[in-house]
């Protein structure tokens, strides 16, 4: 019962563990021993049926040999014995008790057996009849009887055994052995003394068998429940390679549906598409980049892009691959293809690294623009630009100049209104050679035809040359500057930087009442040093804060007009100032004041 | 303002020209001479001998960079001060004008009454 218990619940029993070194050992003998002591509780009822009843006949065979009184109190004793081995049975049973407490039951029941084999010892000496040698046989046989019967109950236990084979076979042997002068109950005396031996060596073997069968069939639990266990860890492998099998499926089919997308998108895309494998050599090119270079697919492997390149931009491109390459960042060039047929084409071409999760470099992706048109048009653009410039200047110069003379009065006196009219003309003379001035700056930032001409720089002198250049103005508009110098040293090109500092310092200025104070200021920020240009104006609205580093765009559109900028200012700027690799913002409340930053970079160390 | 200076002014532009010519006879009372062209403009430096030079930039056949270098090539030339007149406005333009050996640069449009001033502090004529 308990072993088809341990079973169904193997985590119940210890014995059903597998054992691995001495604690596994000691669990499988103690497993072992509750296994034995259970098969002794079992198959004590057949051994009390089997002891009221043999005592029940020797009463009855013993009853005209021995006293009454001797022969019913021994079948008291033994029906008392008796009766507390049934009531102890039952307690067990009602107990159930784990393989961890068996020990305690098994000295209870060693207990009740030793009563029970002393009980019958007794026999041999109260009830052995001296004078009837029939009734003297017939004891010995009821004793040897009892405990070859106790092989097959007790031998499971050696102790069980022997505590009830001993007493009840030693008294009725020493009897017949000390029977001086009586052969046959000496020889009688021998016989029971071999037959003892036999039924130990019996009851030994017996328990051998006993001990190696349970141990046996605890091992083949063992191996069962291994075996359950590992079919359950197989199933459940199974399930997970079945999922595995299921999401590899799916991937794959998304694999393959993303590849196809890809190859749609690149075979129509109407920009070049190429990558390179880890040491620069093409492995795939679309059929644009093929269309642009002139070449076939096989024909743009490998070295093929290097071939495609124009002569004269081999070197620099190759130079700018391997900057960019060595320092990680994106490629990003302009030059020119030349096609087997000897057209000239300009392109832009970016590109960048692929790597593999472990950072492993692995190619690069790229793409390949054909702005033969646009740098065209931009020619053309810079061209028109440079010729307008000149050609509006000229004549700028000339009326300019003419009415300056005039307005300045060497020719002599005019009429009051005539000199107004010539104020009003030399003052929109100015403007339009301003806004002349800043569309060619604009247009030449945006172009990259102005290269900044970065160098150390003091903060404060260049804080100080702008606030001179300003000095007139503002104390013409009756606007205090206040400059607080600070020191610092910054990476920049000053001439651009007095240009930036003179546009928002003219702007404050242009923008404040007679007596606010403008103030201009320095702040270092860890490797950057931070402008401030504060005013006391009007201020901005908080939707205008951004647009108006846009070309033409101001605060009110009048502003140009009333106070004579050209709309272009804050753009050249923000032109200038991330040029820099700085940032430019304004921060303002209307009609309390606006403040300018800008941010420019510590020298390089 | 500086004693009485003789001056060249050389400039394709006929107005331009004469703006500079009034402005600077009416305003400091410098004598002028006139040239409209490179090769006009290095033969009176070397008839004249005026103590500067105005050069415009850009002209037809000879532009003002070549101008100067021939100047300097003169012995009868070469130590009269030269200013550049220009539209180019851009930094970088100044600084190669600069590294030619030029004096200075004027930009264009030019103020009229303060362009014998300007002349006079960049050559030095005020002390």
């Amino acid at each position: 019962m308990f072993l088809s218990h341990e079973v169904k619940d193997p985590s119940s029993s210890p014995g059903l563990s597998e054992p691995s070194g001495p604690a596994g050992f000691q669990e499988r003998a103690q497993s072992i021993e509750a296994q034995q002591v259970r098969l002794l509780y079992a198959q004590v009822p057949t051994g009390l049926v089997a002891s009221v009843l043999n005592a029940g006949i020797t009463v009855f065979v013993l009853w005209n040999a021995v006293a009454h009184p001797v022969l019913i109190g021994w079948f008291a004793l033994i029906v008392v014995v008796t009766l507390s081995r049934f009531m102890l049975v039952r307690m067990y049973r009602r107990a159930a008790p784990t393989a961890d407490c068996i020990h305690l039951w098994r000295t209870r029941f060693i207990a009740g057996v030793a009563a029970a084999g002393i009980v019958w010892g007794m026999a041999g000496i109260v009830l052995f009849p001296p004078e009837s040698i029939a009734h003297q046989v017939f004891l010995v046989f009821i004793l040897g009887g009892m405990a070859a019967g106790a092989i097959a109950t007790l031998s499971s236990v050696m102790p069980a055994f022997l505590v009830f084979f001993l007493p009840t076979l030693l008294p009725i042997t020493l009897r017949l052995l000390l029977q001086q002068g009586d052969w046959v109950l000496t020889a009688m005396g021998f016989l029971v003394l071999s037959f003892a031996g036999v039924l130990f060596i019996a009851a030994r073997h017996l328990h051998t068998s006993i001990a190696e069968s349970l141990s046996l069939r605890l091992e083949n639990l063992d191996l069962i429940h291994s075996l359950s266990v590992g079919k359950e860890q197989t199933e459940h492998a199974n399930q997970q390679l079945a999922e595995s099998n299921q999401a590899l499926s799916a991937a794959m089919t998304e694999a393959r549906a993303s590849e196809e997308r890809f190859r749609s998108l690149s075979a129509a895309s109407p920009i070049g598409v190429f990558q390179t494998d880890a040491e620069g050599r093409c492995v795939y090119t679309n059929a644009r980049w093929q269309e642009i270079a002139g070449l076939a697919l096989e024909e743009s492997l490998g070295d093929g892009w290097n071939r495609a390149i124009h002569p004269e931009d081999r070197d620099g491109v190759r130079a700018e691959w391997l900057t960019s390459t060595r320092v990680g960042r994106e490629f990003s060039c302009e030059f020119r293809m030349l096609t087997p047929k000897g057209e000239v084409r300009w392109v832009h071409s970016r590109a960048a690294a692929l790597r593999a999760d472990s950072g492993a470099p692995l190619g690069h992706v790229g793409t390949v623009e054909d702005i033969t048109e646009r740098r065209a048009v931009e020619l053309m653009k810079d061209e028109f630009v440079s010729v307008v410039s000149h050609e509006l200047r000229t004549p700028l110069t000339s009326i300019h100049g003419a009415l300056g003379l005039l307005a300045g009065g060497l020719l002599g006196p005019l009429p009051e209104k005539g000199q107004r009219l010539l104020d009003i003309a030399v003052n929109n003379t100015n403007r339009l050679v301003r806004l002349v001035n800043d569309i060619l700056d604009v247009e030449r930032m945006k172009s990259g035809k102005i290269t900044m001409q970065k160098q150390v720089c003091d903060a404060a002198a260049l804080m100080t040359q702008a606030a001179d250049e300003m000095r007139v103005v503002a104390e013409k508009a009756g606007i205090p500057l206040v400059i607080s110098p600070q020191s610092a040293q910054v990476w920049a090109d000053p001439d651009r930087i007095v240009q930036t500092l003179t546009n928002l310092l003219s702007n404050a200025i242009k923008f404040s009442l007679p007596g606010a104070t403008v103030r201009l200021s320095t702040k270092s920020q860890g490797e950057q040093i931070l402008f401030q240009i504060e005013d006391q104006g009007r201020g901005i609205p908080a939707d205008k804060l951004e647009s108006i580093f846009g070309r033409f765009q101001q605060v009110d559109s009048s502003d140009s007009r009333k106070k004579g900028g050209t709309g272009l200012g804050l753009t050249i700027c923000r032109n200038i100032v991330q040029q820099h690799g700085g940032r430019i913002w304004v921060e303002s409340t209307l009609g309390k004041g606006s403040t300018f930053f800008f941010t420019l970079p510590a020298p390089p160390r | 303002m500086a004693t009485a200076k003789r001056i060249l002014v050389i400039d394709d532009e006929d107005d331009i020209r004469e703006i500079a010519q009034i402005s600077l006879e009416m305003s400091a009372n410098w004598q002028v001479v006139t040239a409209s062209s490179g090769n006009d403009g290095l033969a009176k430096a070397r008839a004249e001998q005026p103590d500067a030079i105005l050069l415009d930039v850009m002209m037809p056949d000879m532009d003002g960079p070549s101008t100067f270098q021939k100047l300097q090539a003169d012995v009868t030339t070469q130590h009269i001060p030269v200013l550049l007149l220009t539209a180019k406005v851009q930094a970088m333009d100044r600084r190669r004008f600069a590294d030619l050996g030029v004096k200075g640069v004027i930009s264009k449009p030019f103020d009229p009454l303060k362009l014998a001033n300007e002349v006079a502090e960049i050559l030095g004529w005020h002390s």
